[in-house]
């Protein structure tokens, strides 16, 4: 080979070399174990417990809400095993409060949200559309006590407001109910939420919380559900999978 | 999903008409045109090797987008209720353009007692094919931490099953005769037209 040749060769090699590398380093599915990703490589979908269709219903529900800055983020606790489908690993974030709109003053000035996560590899994934915190962020957060011992975890993926400088960036899919009922900006929102939370003046228009569901352990975990005569399925619906909606909807 | 676009028209070779373009078609040979074949190769793999690791976060917030329309599903160590759920999910995604058969290689179930979570299932992709467009391995997970009815994981498996169809949620504004599974606060045990369609043109 000529030595140009062996010059474009060489390009070649290390540019290939280069590009795995890069791969690897920073979303590729190394074994490597001590390997985080900075930013998710996948978004996980999901059925969750609570679907809110209003500011109202997500403030009744949720035992903590806060206005915070996001001071820190570090791997938080592991959960999980490869009979459970694989190993997911928290991020946990720390979560200066400036205002607590329920439970003050009882939530400490520092309190720790887990948000996910790592795979096993190291592989960052997002969940539904809750993008990963970054320190700096500021915002509302909508929180629960997590299985985590003393951590908080968000109430669902509708349960974060980030504010953007007069406006708030939703958790929340822009296409639900909820976040086409949103209309507060930063300002607004920390009055409504002092209203809706307001324990000697109970606004009346404050909805009850979501009811939470049954939570099993052990062998209840693991016994067949029992079976119905009715699908659990509102009167309204045509039930059978043949009644077309319109595709594309309409709204 | 809409498909990930990654490199343009240059990465892929196709320079069409364009007439600010030398037409490379006419250039005479050089002396080293074929050591600069596998450089401009692997220049170009090295580009596409390199950008995906922060495009998939820009997902939209739909499912995940299988690789093919054949789908070999296995579940590991399920429980009954788990494996209801499995058995009914592929059921239902045999009614769309998705034909599926028992195997691994492609949609993988799990359940558990993942805890008090808020979350009743989960759908992601552990292994995506080269240039990241679609997903090779598409993971389930049930949680049976939760008491629900048996048409409840019912729903749950179609809800999750659709995910790997690339389908997304849907709310009441969209789903006014209440018939999908994959809205969130109800539990409706099929995919409504709108979802098959929705399959047909996602996969």
């Amino acid at each position: 080979m000529s030595v140009p040749g062996r010059i474009a060769m060489a390009f070649s090699v290390v540019a290939v070399v280069g590009g795995i590398a890069a791969f690897g380093s920073a979303g590729g599915s190394s074994a490597a174990t001590a390997h985080r990703d900075t930013h998710p490589e996948r978004i996980m979908s999901g059925r969750e417990v609570f679907d809110f269709k209003n500011l109202g219903e997500l403030v009744a529900t949720s035992p903590v809400i806060v206005q915070a800055e996001v001071v820190g983020i570090a791997p938080g606790r592991t959960i999980g095993s490869v009979e459970d489908g694989g190993v997911d690993q928290a991020r946990d974030v720390t979560l200066k409060v400036t205002t607590s709109f329920k439970l003050y003053p009882s939530i400490p000035q520092t309190i720790v949200m887990e948000e996910w996560g790592w795979d096993g590899s190291g592989n960052g994934y997002q969940v539904e559309n809750v993008t990963w915190s970054q320190v700096g962020d500021k915002g509302f957060y909508f929180l629960e006590p997590s299985d985590g011992a003393g951590r908080y975890q968000l109430v669902n993926t509708q349960g974060r407001a980030l504010d953007k400088g007069g406006w708030l960036e939703l958790s929340a899919d822009p296409k639900s109910a909820f976040a086409t009922s949103f209309y507060w900006d930063p300002l607004d929102l920390v009055m409504e939420l002092k209203r809706l939370t307001d324990t000697k003046n109970p606004p009346a228009d404050l909805p009850s919380a979501q009811s939470e569901p049954t939570v099993v352990t052990g062998d209840a975990a693991n016994a067949p559900a029992p079976a119905e005569t009715e699908e659990p399925i509102p009167g309204d619906s045509t039930a059978d999978g043949s009644e077309p909606t319109p595709y594309p909807s309409p709204s | 999903m809409s498909p990930i676009v990654r490199g343009g028209p240059g990465l892929r070779g196709d320079l069409g008409a364009r007439s600010d373009l030398p037409d490379l078609r006419k250039r005479t040979p050089v002396k080293f045109s074929l050591p600069r074949i596998p450089a401009v190769l692997a220049a170009a793999a090295a580009l596409v090797l390199t950008v995906p690791m922060s495009a998939q976060a820009s997902h939209d917030d739909k499912g995940t987008d299988p690789d093919n329309r054949n789908q070999a599903v296995k579940g590991f160590s399920l429980t009954a209720n788990g494996s209801t759920a499995m058995g009914y999910g592929k059921a239902e995604l045999e009614r769309s353009v998705i034909t599926t058969s028992w195997g691994g290689g492609d949609i993988e179930v799990y359940d558990g007692a993942y805890g008090d979570t808020k979350w009743h299932g989960r759908t992601d992709c552990t292994n995506w094919n080269a240039l990241w467009t679609s997903c090779d391995i598409i993971r389930v997970r049930f949680n049976t931490s939760y008491s629900k009815s048996l048409n409840q994981w019912k729903s749950l498996g179609c809800h999750e099953f659709g995910h790997t169809g690339d389908l997304g949620h849907r709310y009441s504004s969209t789903d006014t005769d209440n018939n999908s599974c994959m809205r969130i606060e109800i539990w409706p045990m099929h995919y409504d037209q709108h979802d098959l369609n929705a399959i047909a043109a996602g996969t």
